[in-house]
């Protein structure tokens, strides 16, 4: 009876294989889950993979296989489930901090300006904005609540020496084209962590602010980040909270290199984004 | 260990046929999810194995259906009649093929292990297995995007990998022929197939003229009975389902050998800390080894390594980048694991000790020549 079933599922393997990945695939495409593990572009590629695997499951079905095979191909064929069961196990996960501490080599740095623009006096406004972050005293830790809507005072309570708009842009973007923001007020979402270097560098009230970059899988993930040094009186942010930093963005020259900073930045919590990933 | 144990290990099955790979890497996998179940590190890990899987699934499947299509619709004599006559000419064809046919090295895999039955030279395919993932369009874009659309360190990339190709083709031609393939390129003559839709073993014609998909006959029918004679749509449509029945052979082997290297290089993304490469970033020799020993542990898609390569800019020395995105798409973990489908294993040493000393070779003389790329972000 057993040694039957066997027989059958080793004849059926392929199909069990191809059905299990064949509805992984559905589910992910379905529900977007993809998007924790590959670029958003992968969607269609999924979606292609899917009908290709149920087109080898009805060649499977109705195509003719030896009855009498060695179970140990069963066996072959189970590790291909392998991935399954590790997928389960994904679901909710996501890179942070963890990975964060084994990808990132050191601070964020970049190159100096081409005309060395972070040696440019600062406009009136930003001058204001430096001397009012200079004279802040260390931050009052206090636990750090996803803010309700009307719970966050406006933001120009929040900073009153801001001047111009905000400019809302993207740690890729921060990574890319550092030198035509500085001085700008710029907004950015990621996660926050805190970091020895960054408070070594720029006192207790630096942490970084990151986000991964994904050009194909989560594999080659690279995290781009910004340091934030924060205002006073704002909340301890445990670390991978999702945030919206806010605050002068500058190049600070350090011992570790060209630094990209958010100074006087103000924090607050965000829902995970659609695509964790940039 | 007992002296009858020696024996047992030495053989590459265990009892009932079972590979020790498969009982090896099912424990392992096991033994992870048990033992760290929940953990950060193991959920990471989780990620970073899935996200391999589900990138490389959709090009598997390409690879597995172009094989499935060769093993069915091309002939040895087709094969040959498309090859040029001189070898070296083919060898350099070949190394070259990824500009018209750009694959990944997943991709590329089961298409040269159906090629080489089909009489493919063991160089050619060599060259192609090699010069595929590197020297074609694509990966040459997404390297020159991560170079910041420096397009002289994606022609030095796409030109070196095509000359590291060719050199080991033409090395893996002379000094091992076609002994380095699994089945010394016989298989057709042997009458041995490696898939197994058909019910007993027959010779027969891969190209499937004379079997039971073309003359209407099942895989299984009476040796000797006179089947009726088919329509040209039906016998097509018997070879496609022929074609199919390879594409899923191929899809379950490749792939048996794709997800443990991908376990593998999981592992090395998730638990490797590339801070480590800080302490040897001083010295050029140095960080070239490490960066070529990163490229083989992370498994990286041949079009997505450059970003990596690229954000280790100012740390490491160019030579040492360069090493990292030539080596990676022709030698990491899993390709090692994969290339047991097509090669036997004094082949495969022989691929991965001629590709890190060329590539070593190479990079060498690149951080001697001064080479003034990549320096900064």
């Amino acid at each position: 009876m057993i040694r039957d079933l066997l027989l059958v599922l080793t004849r059926r393997r392929h199909g069990l294989v191809f059905v299990a990945w064949a509805g992984i695939l559905l589910w992910l495409v379905r529900t977007e889950g993809y998007r924790s593990f590959v670029a958003p572009a992968f969607g269609t590629l999924l979606a292609v993979t899917y009908v290709g695997l149920l087109v080898l499951l009805f060649a499977e079905t109705y195509g003719s296989r030896p009855r009498e095979q060695p179970i140990a191909r069963l066996v072959s064929a189970l590790t291909l489930l392998v991935p399954v069961l590790f997928l389960a196990h994904a679901q909710g996960a996501r890179l942070n901090g963890y990975a964060l501490t084994r990808r990132m080599v050191g601070l964020p740095t970049t190159t100096p300006p081409p005309t060395s623009a972070s040696a440019r006096p600062p406009s009136p406004a930003a001058a204001r904005e430096q001397e009012r972050i200079a004279s802040m005293p260390d931050e009052v830790p206090a636990s750090f609540m996803p803010p309700a809507p009307e719970a966050p005072p406006p933001l120009d309570a929040r900073s009153d020496a801001a001047s111009g708009p905000i400019e809302e842009v993207t740690l890729r973007e921060i990574f890319n084209r550092p030198h035509s923001l500085v001085g700008k007020r710029v907004a950015v979402v990621g996660m926050a962590r805190s970091h020895e270097d960054a408070r070594r560098e720029f006192g207790e009230r630096a942490l970084i602010v990151f986000r991964f970059v994904v050009s194909c899988c989560a594999a080659d993930a690279r995290p781009v980040s910004v340091v934030a040094i924060r205002a006073q009186r704002q909340a301890v942010v445990p670390d991978d909270a999702w945030v919206r930093a806010e605050g002068v963005f500058r190049l600070r020259d350090t011992s570790q290199g060209i630094i990209p900073v958010l100074e006087g930045a103000w924090l607050g919590a965000m829902p995970e984004p659609r695509s964790p990933y940039l | 260990l007992t002296a009858e144990a020696l024996p047992l290990l030495r053989r590459r099955r265990l009892p009932g046929g079972l590979s020790w790979l498969d009982v090896a890497f099912l424990a392992a996998a096991g033994a992870l999810l048990s033992l760290g179940y929940g953990s950060p590190g193991v959920r990471t890990f989780a990620l970073l194995y899935t996200s391999l899987v589900l990138e490389a699934l959709p090009f598997l499947l390409l690879g597995a259906l172009v094989g499935g299509v060769v093993e069915v619709f091309v002939s040895r004599e087709r094969m040959a009649a498309l090859l040029p006559r001189r070898r070296w000419l083919a060898v350099a064809i070949a190394a070259g093929l990824g500009v018209v046919f750009p694959v990944c090295e997943c991709a590329v895999v089961p298409v040269v292990r159906r090629m080489t039955r089909k009489g493919l030279p063991v160089a050619a395919a060599v060259a192609y297995l090699l010069g595929g993932p590197i020297a074609n369009p694509i990966v040459a874009a997404s390297t020159a995007v991560a170079y910041r659309f420096d397009w002289r360190i994606a022609a030095l990339r796409a030109g070196l990998g095509y000359v590291i190709a060719l050199t080991i083709g033409l090395l893996v031609g002379r000094l091992l022929g076609d002994e380095a393939l699994l089945d010394g390129g016989s298989s057709e003559e042997s009458g041995e197939c490696s898939c197994d839709h058909h019910p007993h073993p027959h010779h027969h014609n891969h190209e499937h003229e004379r079997t039971g998909a073309d003359t209407g006959s099942t895989p299984g029918s009476v040796e000797g009975a006179v089947p009726p004679p088919r329509s040209a749509w039906s016998r097509f449509g018997g070879r496609v389902a022929e074609a199919l029945h390879h594409t899923s052979d191929e899809l379950a082997d490749v792939g048996r050998y794709f997800v443990m290297g991908a376990f593998i290089a999981a592992l090395a993304q998730t638990f490797l800390d590339r801070g480590l490469l800080l302490a040897v970033a001083g010295r050029p020799s140095l960080a070239i080894l490490a960066m070529m020993a990163l490229a083989v542990a992370l498994n990286l898609c041949s079009e997505a390594d450059a970003f990596v390569a690229a954000s280790f800019q100012g740390m490491v020395p160019f030579s040492a980048q360069l090493a990292f995105l030539l080596l990676g798409p022709i030698l990491d973990l899993k390709l090692l694991l994969m290339y047991q489908t097509v090669f036997r294993r004094r082949a495969i040493a022989f691929l991965a000790a001629a590709s890190v000393g060329l590539v070593l070779l190479v990079a060498a003389a690149v951080q001697l020549a001064g080479v003034p790329l990549g320096a900064a972000r």
